[in-house]
This record gives C-alpha cells, structure tokens and sequence, in this order.
C-alpha cells in the first residue's frame, strides 16, 4: 500500500450533512408516534429534606392524567444515572424515586398524561410534605461532624473503589511516588495557590428528550437523544426492571451532547411509563430543567504546591483536589481521576508528586461528564500556577513549559497509577508535536511583539497568555468498541457501528477509515449507527474515544473484510492471493497477468456462483493504551481597567491529534470546544440563592458566547502520527475546551499584573483584584 | 380551539391550535419538525422561521397572530435533491456539525442576504446574532455564508 | 392551554371598544405576552392591522407608529434621520429575530429595566402618545410612574420633538453579544464651536429605572467642551443599583458612571469609543 490516502486526511462532506442543512434530520422529538403519553416531572423545592407524604389525589383528577409516579408508590432500586461501563466507577447512590430530596431541582415524580400541558399542570398540582433537613452548600465543609449526611442508606459502590458516603465522600484518589516533603526540603521556594472553578452546563441546543413505544412485538423501543445506547438499554433495564431483551434504543440525530447526554436520565422514566401502560410515551426537558436536573460540569478547588529550584528544576508537586460532586456522584471518582491523570503527565519529569483528590456531596445540582471531564479544571490551575513559577524565574513560559514537557518515548508514572476506577496502565508517548504547536501557535498569536508589552489604548491594556494541554483517547483496557460489515452485490458496504455520532461527525469519519481500507469511495460505505438490535457494541460518545477506539475497530473490520475479498478474488483468478494487490475504486489485480476484478464482481459470485458465502466481518477494539492529543493555546485580550472587562480579541488553538481523519472536521471540533471554553472561562455560572435554588436557569442569563462574541479564531492542526491509532490518528473533540480559561487568565495577568484564581472571569471579579492591587 | 388556514412553504395548511399556541409548537404539530425547538425563551434562535419574509423566533409569536400568513422553514428554500447555495455551502465549508441550530442558521443567513447580498463579516455576524451554535464556533458558518453570498451573487449576474 | 379571545379590529375606533373591560388588552409583537404569562388576560386585541406601522418627520419632530419594530425604525431612520440615537439603540438591541417583532408600542407598554427604548425616550424628551380612557400624550416620566394609566387604553406612536440635529452616544452594557443590557447610556449634544449648547444625559437600569442626570447636564451646559475634565463625572453619575446577575449594585453603580463619562467623552470630545 502507498502513502498516497484517498480519504482519510481528506475534508469530505459530512455525510449526514446535507439532509442537516435541508431539515431532514430527525432529532428525538420529531418522530411522531401513535397516540403518545407524556410525561412532566416535579421537582423538590428544597436543598435537603425528607418526603413525608405526598398527595396526588387532586392531581390524579385532573383533565387527561393517567398516573403519577413518585416514591410512595414506585420502588425501584439503587442505581447511576452515569452511563459508563459495567459495573461503574460511579456509586449507586440514587433511586427513580427518592424519598429524600438532596438538591434544589431533584427529581420527586412525574406524571403521566395525554398531553404535555396537562402533565405539567398536574404535575404544578400534586402537594409534598417535606420534613426540612440542614443543607450542606459549601463542599469544604462536607467532612465536618456537624454537617449532614446526604446519603446515610444503603449506598454503596458496585466497583471496589474509596466511597464513604459516612463523611460525605463520593470518591477518593490518593496518589503518590517519590517524596515530596523531601522534593520541598531540597526546593529554593514553594508556589502554593488554590484555585476555584465553577459550576457549567453544556448547553446542547437540543434539550434531552426520550420517545417511546412498543414495536409489533410487543417491544419496547427507545429512541433517545443519548451519547451512549448500550449503556442506556442496560441501566433502563436496572432501574426501570424491565428485561433488557425486551428493550431496543436507538439513536437518531443528536443536537450536541458534550457529555450531558452521557447520563441516562430520561430514558428510566419514559421506559418505566410505557412498559405499564403499554402505551407510547415522550419525555422532555425544557430548557431550564437541562439545568437544573440536567447535569453540570464539577466545580473544583485545586491547591497546588510545587517546589523549585533557582535553576528551574522542579522538585515536587503536589496537588490537592476537592471537588464538588453535587447531590448525587454520577462520574464522581473519574472526573476526579482525570483532574490528575490528564494533567500530572505533561510534565512527567518532576521527581516528587502527590494527588490527592476527594469528590464530595453537597445540596447542590448533580456533577457528570463534561468536554474535557476534569481535565478542564486541573489545567485551569496548572497552566496559571506554572505561568506564575516562570515569572518568577524569569522566563518565558512558553521555554518553560518545553524544557519540561513528555516527550516522544517518555512516560509517566502517572499513566500507571491512575485509572478510572481501576489502577491506569502504563504506556509510553509514541507521538507528541506539542513543541511544534507551541511554536505555530505563538507564531500565530503574534507571542514576541505582544508579550509583556502591555500595550495601551485609553483604557484598555493589551496582553497575552497560552496554555498548555494533553487529554487521552479512550480508557485504556476499558473502552471497546466494535464494527460489522457486509458487502452488496455492487461492491458497497453496509458498515454497521455502535459508535455514536452526536453530531461529531464520527459517522463520516468511520465511513472515511473504512472506505480507505477497502479503497472505495465515500459513497460505497453505507452506515448505520447505533442501534442496539442492528449495530454491535460500543461504549459510546466519550472519553474522547470515537476516532481512536471506534475507528480501531472500524479498520480492522474493513481489514477482515478485504482479506475474504482476496481470497474470493484469488479463487476467481485462480492465483495465489499473495500476487493479488486492491486498487482504488474497487478492484482486485493480479499485476503479473494484467487480469482484474472488480468488487462487485467479487459480490456476485460469493453471493450466486461458488462456494457461496457473504463476504463480511466484523470485530472488535479495546485499546491497551490512551495515546494523548496535545494542544497549545494562546489568547490575546484586551483589559479595561476601569470596569475590569476582558475581551478576548484573538485566541489560536495549535493541536496534535495524530493524523486527523478529517481536517474540516477537526477544525470544527477545536473550533466549537475553543468557544465553549471562552464561555466557561467568562460568562457562564450558575447562580444560587441562599437556598441553594440556581436562580438563572435559562439563556436569559445563563450567558453562552453567540457569534457576536467571537474573537478572530485561528485553528493550526499539527500533524503526527500515532504509531497505535488507525491510520495514525489521535483524538481531538475534548482538548480543546481546557485550554481558553487559562490562557485567558494568562492573558489578563500578562496585562495588568492580577492573578484570577477563581472561575469565571467576571468583569466585577477583575475590576476588584485590580482595585485591590493598587 | 381554534382553526386557521396557514401556507407553509407555499401549500395552504389548516392547523387546529389552541388559543395560547406558539408558532413553535403549532407548525411542529403540523409536521414541520425542522423547526427547532432549543429554549422557548427567545434565547438560542433553533425554531426561526420566516413569516411573510421575516425572520422571527417562532416560540415568540402566537399562532392566532400568525393566521393567513405565509411561513418559511428550511425545507421551503431547498431539499437535498435541489438545495439552496445556502444549503450547500453549509455543507461544503464544515458549517453543520450536530445540526440542530443549521435549519434556523440558514433561514437568517437568508434573510440576511435577501436585505444585504454581500454582507461584510460583521454584518454576517449582526444578521446572525439570535441563533446559538454551541457545536462549530462560528467559524464556519461565517465562512459558509460568505461563500453563499459569492455564488449568489455570481449567479444574479 | 387557556381561553383566549382573539380580536383583528382594523380601525383604532373598535380596538378601543374591545379594550374596554380591562381583561383585553393589546397584543403587538407578542415578545412579552408569550413568556411573561397571560394569567390575568383574557381576551387579546392584535394590533397588526391597525393603521400604526408609520415614521414621520416634520419640521424636526419624528413621529412614530406604536406597531413599527425595532428592526424597521432603526432601518427607517438610517434614511430619514441618519445618526439618530434610536439607530444605535434600537438596531443593537437584543437579536436580530426579537428585533424584527419588538414593537415600540409593546416596549412603551413595559418600559422593563432592560428597555433600550427607554433611556433614549428620555434624553430625546419623547412623548408616549395614547388614546382611550387615558388617551394624551406623557413623558416618559409621567407614564412609567403610573401603571394604571394603561388600562383601557392604546398606545398609538411615540413622538420626538426637535429629534434631528443631535450629536449622540448610546451605551448598552451586556456580558454577551447577545443579551439585554444591564443599563443603558443615552447621551446627546449640541454644540456650537466649542461651546456645549444643550447636552442630555440619561441612565437607564438602576433603581429607579431611568434618571435623567440634570446636576451634570447643568454642570456642562453653556461651557466649553473641555470643561469635561473638570468635572466630576463619575460621582454626578452614580446611581443606585439593584443586585443583578451581571453585578453586584457597587459594581453596576461605578461601572454605569464610567461608561456615562466615556459617553461624554464621545459625544463632546469626539472621541472614537473603542
Ligand atoms: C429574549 C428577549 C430579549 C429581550 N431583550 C430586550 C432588550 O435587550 N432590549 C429591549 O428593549 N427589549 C428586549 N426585549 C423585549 C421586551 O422584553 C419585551 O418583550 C418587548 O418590549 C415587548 O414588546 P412586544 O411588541 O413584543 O409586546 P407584546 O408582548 O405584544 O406586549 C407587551 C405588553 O404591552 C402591551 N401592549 C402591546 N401593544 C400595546 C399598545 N399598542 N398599546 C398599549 N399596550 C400595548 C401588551 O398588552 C402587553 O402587556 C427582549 C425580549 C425577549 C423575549
């Protein structure tokens, strides 16, 4: 085979992107269904309290309702709403139906009815008696003996894992190597900082929403707006009791999931409805519920330590974590993990390091996975705190970080001792240009002429910050994900996935890996993707794990299918198959002869002439290691020192993710998750009352960056390729959302010389350290 | 209840609604699922149509107002056999990644056009203010736009 | 789901008898009605074919429609009175889809703490122009400082006297591209030479809605442009705040009087605002 590559590396069309552009892609809600039931949801009013009655009489009467659920008339068992893989590293810490309430917004029951308006009215009507519990809204005071208990029952944790809901504690990573009181004896100073991050949502424009019924044997079908349809039929199957054989969901077009619809939230309640009713049943959120009930992203305090020597040797790090896990801990230990397995590594020389990180409980709304899933948090401190050394030192940080970021061929003890929820494994960098990206990136940003600058117009200072990032591709040992194909009397192939397109593009860029395997065009690869009584298994749409796991899986299906091709082939000929070279466009030559086949050729006569068979394959992929993208971004800002707003006037992301599949692709993966972070790093928080009520759950003030905010936007795909990815390739949908916060904090210090510790980057919160400054 | 004739992408429709209806939801019930529904608020712009050419955010216009209307959706400006140039330069640059915000993306871009065909970068934006994109950045539906507005323009000539 | 009486008079005459009874009442862009609820409503009188969608100048006093919106007076003006404030304030306002159904009547009906009608109404002396039970013509003053004026009664235009011939500066402070403002500036000028004529200052967002701030005007009327750095802006135009999302009332208050400055500077200085 010749490096020449007809797809993969080439920016085809999406492949589901006209029908997109034309209104023909079905979301979740847009399937119509016969006669549907639809199903509101009412929700604790209170931070913290037990259920002591509740009256749904006069509800039950109302127009148009035919049942309610709540925890005085369904059990159901202990479970997450986390969708990861068998058993969790999340513990099973909830209920459908809680008979205590843990957060402003918790589920308490929902109603059943005709329409949706009067499943809402009923469900504003049914009456709860609360018995008032203290609330618990700071989590540095969770392991404190006067502080309540969230979950004092029969939690528990169904992987051996650090869970003790006895002080508050969701899950724990405690980590070490070498010793670090020794690293910060032998250091010249000790940087020690806390820094704080908030609470986030994704902002997927379609909200969750699950449509149920009942196929004409009587099973139950699911379509749902879910990054992950194997785990989703699973934990239905658990929570609601049904059995999962009975069960099938499928997933249609996505519109963005981030992580929000890495939780099977829905999905429990509409399966638990319909399978009583034996009646169609649609659930959906609006958008202040996806706020509120949906999930967030895990506010963080991150105190870090690290020990230096006047020459710029680091010593010792140490790093400790406490994170906010809300009410419930769905991905609690994991995200948690990742706060230290994604960002210890980078700089894998330091010879002292510590991690410990706790998840606790707290009466706020619910933690889950999020782009970049802790690695977002860690690096908000870390590229700060690493800024702050190298000014002390007096050198660029951009020299710094190179002297001592992982190379190709290094490793890191890290990669070994973190896992999720398991021990990680061990693995050695086999492709990192983060040099190069670092070099494009400040060449782009204009790095040397804006660089402590601080170049002033009226008001307004000019400065600039970058920050450094790695993430992973896929859990190791855990993530699998398979792929089957059958090939058509004209030499197409259906390629069937279970990997879920939420709207990333894995379906093109799976259909490109496969067709450059087969050396067929786009158009000859039809895909489906996940459905789980059609497509095989996969884990789903995280951990950045698409291009590298699903792919893996992808090409080696395609792989086994072009060996039956060529041994058909070689029987036709009646060659040996070694002779036998695929050519582009579907065809099989003996070069010797000058004899070809064709593809379809081939098709026809496994399927009509000799020794009939269809020729398909199918396999599987688990990678035994994470190979990481590296990312370096630079933002350039412009401060007002007189209201202490920053605008981000230009910010350039530089990424290594292998080969990438599809460059157009990659770029609006980096693109969308650079914005994403700016919002984070700016405008986005959630807000509460003293009651722990978030008091803007909707766009009205929950600010997500529009179009008007965008800053010039470059995008630098640095090439490499990664000896254990297919055709190279690494992953890039989550790296790019870590880097903007810190970049952007960089930026302001760079600026006007204040340091902001604390997410989000506010106008009033930088106006006051500038005052304070003074 | 009430009923009222609509013409929807140029066919004559007659929806039974109720009094308090939003567009939204009724053209919805109608069918017409390419009409995004992101928030209800006003707020990510998903279910924007165009009513008698005017781009509007549908969850903000009662139904009973909208009566005897003519209302544009996406699939009124092309199809996948025939698309709009708007259409396909959203494919052609990147500009659609889950899709959600892409029909109502294209209406305003359109709109944007019929009142401005060669819009500068930051008239591109302004036409665009009122949808919310949290997958692609803007990057590309700017750039798709621009393209657009090049060969329609090139077309007219 | 509720009952909703629909009316489409086509003359202001029947709109006023539907609106008698004081469960009616108009509907115009609809912005308002289909979030903020219609608990209290229950007949709705649509404006959309009454004869009010029309921008007049006449001898320096622009009249406009109650059912003209925001998009089509900032798009009307750009021709008839290019550099009027209500371009700036009202083609930025919120988003281009609310722009093009925002009515002026609906937004005078309201006033909310984040109008951007509603400070530029101030500054241009603009009248609220009514007919039926209250029918007349208000300040703005006058007509947000009493609800009950609405009742029964029709928003028909709003009216500017003296409205061409302003230099003018309006602020809007949002934390998005797009967002409503969490005040506004509305500043305008005349000067003659060097000397500040007439200057016109308005804040609008704070606890009090909208103040006109009539100790700086005063401060700067009748002196040179340069007297500006003389004065103390940034105490003359500290308003109090309430706490919103986007600040605490210390921070809103500061950060409006710097942006009145800046305004000032703008408009007097002829400096470009960045
Ligand atoms: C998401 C969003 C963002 C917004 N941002 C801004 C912003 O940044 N700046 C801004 O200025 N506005 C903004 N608004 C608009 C504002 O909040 C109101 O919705 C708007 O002013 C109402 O105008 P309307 O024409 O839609 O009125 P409607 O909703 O039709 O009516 C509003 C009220 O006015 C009454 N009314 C209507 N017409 C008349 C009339 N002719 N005479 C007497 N009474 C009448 C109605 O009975 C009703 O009580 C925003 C709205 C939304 C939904």
């Amino acid at each position: 085979m010749t490096n020449e590559r007809s797809l993969v590396g080439k920016s085809v069309k999406k492949i589901d992107s006209l029908a997109l552009a034309c209104g023909r892609g079905k979301y979740t809600a847009d399937f119509s269904v016969e006669n549907p039931l639809h199903l509101a949801f009412f929700y604790s009013p209170l931070a913290h309290g037990n259920i002591l009655a509740i009256d749904d009489t006069p509800a039950r009467a109302m127009d148009g309702v035919v049942d309610i659920f709540h925890s005085g008339n369904t059990r159901s068992g202990l479970f997450t709403t986390a969708g990861q893989g068998f058993p969790e590293p999340s513990p099973y810490d909830t209920r459908l139906f809680n008979s205590r309430v843990r957060y402003h917004g918790d589920i308490v029951g929902c109603v059943l009815a005709e329409s949706v308006i009067q499943a809402r009215a009923a469900a504003a009507a049914v009456k709860v008696e609360y018995e008032p519990l203290p609330p618990l809204f700071d989590p540095e005071q969770s392991g404190d003996p006067a502080s309540p208990r969230l979950h004092d029952g029969e939690e528990y944790a169904p992987l051996p894992v650090p869970y003790r809901p006895e002080e508050n504690v969701a899950g724990e990573v405690l980590f070490s190597f070498g010793d670090v009181e020794k690293g910060f004896a032998e250091a010249d100073f000790i940087a020690d900082e806390t820094y704080r991050t908030h609470y986030a949502n994704h902002c997927a424009m379609e909200p969750h929403c699950t449509t149920a019924f009942f196929d004409e044997k009587g099973r139950l079908v699911l379509y749902s707006s879910t990054q992950v349809p194997f785990h989703a039929r699973r934990i239905v199957s658990q929570a609601a009791g049904i059995p999962l054989h009975r069960i099938r969901v499928i997933k249609p077009r996505i519109g963005g999931g981030f992580g929000g619809k890495q939780e099977v939230l829905l999905e429990p309640y509409a399966a638990l409805a319909a399978w009583k009713w034996k009646r169609s049943v649609k659930a959906e959120l609006d958008r202040s519920e996806v706020f509120t009930t949906g999930r967030t992203r895990h506010p963080f305090r991150v105190h870090m330590r690290t020990g230096v020597k006047k020459d710029g040797s680091i010593t010792a790090i140490a790093l400790d974590d406490l994170m906010n896990t809300g009410a419930y801990g769905a991905h609690a230990l994991t995200v948690l993990s990742n706060a230290g397995s994604k960002v210890l590594p980078l700089f894998n020389k330091i010879p002292n390091v510590s991690f410990v990180g706790r998840a606790v409980y707290t009466t706020l709304p619910v933690g889950g996975a999020y782009r970049g899933y802790g690695a977002t948090q860690g690096y908000f401190a870390f590229n700060q705190h690493m800024d702050g050394i190298a000014r002390t030192l007096g050198v660029d940080f951009l020299d710094f970080v190179k002297s001592r970021h992982i190379q190709e061929g290094e490793t890191s003890e890290v990669f070994k001792a973190i896992g999720e929820g398991t021990e990680g494994v061990s693995q050695i960098i086999r492709s990192c240009k983060l040099d190069e990206c670092i070099d494009r990136g400040a060449e782009a940003i204009g790095w040397a002429r804006l660089r402590g600058k601080r170049i002033t117009s009226g008001p307004w200072v000019k400065g600039v910050g970058a920050a450094v990032t790695m993430q992973g591709s896929g859990i190791p040992k855990v993530d699998m994900a398979s792929a089957s194909m059958k090939m058509n009397d004209d030499g197409s192939f259906n390629l069937l996935v279970g990997a879920t397109d939420i709207g990333t593009g894995s379906d093109t860029i799976l259909s490109q890996i496969a067709g450059e395997a087969l050396a067929v065009p786009l158009e000859k690869i039809i895909i489906l993707s996940s459905d789980t009584d059609l497509t095989p298994f996969d884990v789903g749409a995280y951990a950045s794990s698409t291009t590298y796991v699903s792919g893996q899986a992808v090409l080696r299906c395609a792989l086994e299918v072009r060996s039956r091709i060529l041994s058909v082939a070689a029987s036709m000929l009646d060659v040996p198959e070694e002779d036998l070279t695929v050519e582009q466009g579907g065809r099989v030559l003996h070069e010797a002869s000058g004899r070809e086949v064709s593809y379809s050729r081939i098709a026809c006569h496994s399927l009509y002439t000799r020794n009939q068979f269809q020729i398909q394959g199918s396999a599987s992929f688990c990678g035994s290691e994470s190979p990481a993208p590296f990312m370096a971004q630079f933002a350039e800002v412009d401060v007002d020192r007189e209201t202490g707003k920053v605008r981000v006037v230009s910010f350039v992301s530089a990424g290594d993710c292998g080969q990438p599949v599809n460059p157009t692709l990659t770029e609006g993966q980096i693109e969308g998750a650079a914005l994403s972070g700016i919002g984070y790093a700016l405008t986005e928080e959630y807000l509460f009352d003293s009651r722990g009520r978030m008091t803007n759950n909707g766009f009205w003030d929950y600010k997500i960056p529009g179009i008007l905010d965008l800053p010039v936007m470059k995008t630098i795909i640095v090439p490499s390729s990664e000896p254990s990815g297919p055709y190279g390739a690494k992953s890039i949908s989550e790296i790019g959302i870590n880097g903007p916060a810190p970049a952007i904090a960089n930026a302001i210090y760079d600026a006007v010389g204040v340091r902001m510790r604390e997410l989000p980057l506010t106008p009033e919160k930088v106006l006051r350290a500038l005052q304070s400054k003074e | 209840m009430r009923k009222g004739i609509f013409s929807v992408n140029g066919r004559r429709e007659e929806w039974t609604y109720h009094d308090d209806d939003v567009l939204l939801d009724s053209i919805r019930e109608a069918g017409h699922t390419e009409v995004h529904r992101g928030c209800k608020e006003g707020g990510c712009g998903c279910c924007a149509v165009l009513l008698e050419g005017v781009l509007v955010n549908s969850c903000q216009v009662f139904t009973a107002s909208a009566e005897g209307r003519d209302i544009t959706t996406v699939a009124g400006l092309g199809t996948i056999h025939d698309p709009h140039p708007l259409q396909q330069a959203f494919v052609e640059t990147g500009a659609v990644q889950c899709g959600f915000c892409t029909p109502a993306m294209i209406l305003s871009s359109y709109a944007l056009l019929q009142k401005n065909p060669n819009p500068s970068d930051e008239e591109i934006r302004r036409g665009l203010d009122g949808n919310s994109c949290r997958c692609t950045g803007y990057v590309k539906i700017i750039e798709a736009v621009r393209l657009a507005a090049g060969r329609m323009a090139a077309h007219d000539e | 789901m509720k009952k909703l009486q629909w009316y489409f008079p086509d003359s202001i005459e029947e709109a006023l008898t539907l609106l008698k009874g004081g469960k009616t009442v108009p509907h115009s862009g609809g912005t308002s009605l289909a979030n903020r609820g219609l608990s209290s409503v229950s007949a709705l009188v649509d404006t959309a074919r009454l004869p009010l969608k029309y921008l007049r100048i006449d001898s320096g006093n622009l009249e406009i429609g109650a059912n003209e919106t925001y998009a089509s007076v900032a798009d009307g003006l750009r021709n008839i009175l290019p550099g009027n404030l209500l371009i700036e304030s009202l083609g930025h306002a919120t988003s281009t889809p609310l722009r093009n159904r925002i009515t002026l009547g609906g937004s005078a009906s309201l006033f909310p703490l984040w109008s951007d009608l509603l400070g530029p109404m101030a500054v241009l002396n603009g009248e609220i122009r009514a007919e039926g039970k209250n029918g007349g013509s208000y300040d703005v003053f006058a007509w947000i400082r009493d609800h009950s004026l609405q009742r029964e009664t029709l928003i028909t235009s709003l009216f500017f006297p003296d409205a061409a011939d302003w230099i003018s500066c309006y602020y809007r402070e949002t934390r998005v591209g797009f967002d409503y403002p969490s005040f506004t500036v509305s500043v305008l000028a005349r000067i003659n030479g060097k000397t500040v004529d007439t200057v016109r200052i308005a804040l609008s967002g704070g606890l009090d809605r909208v103040v006109r701030l009539k100790a700086l005007e005063e401060a700067l009327t009748g002196r040179d442009v340069f007297h500006l750095s003389s004065v103390d802006v940034l105490s003359m135009a500290s308003v109090p705040f309430g706490r919103k999302p986007s600040g605490s009332p210390e921070y809103l208050s500061a950060v409006a009087a710097v942006q009145v400055k800046r305004c000032l500077e703008t408009v007097l200085l002829q400096e470009e605002r960045r």
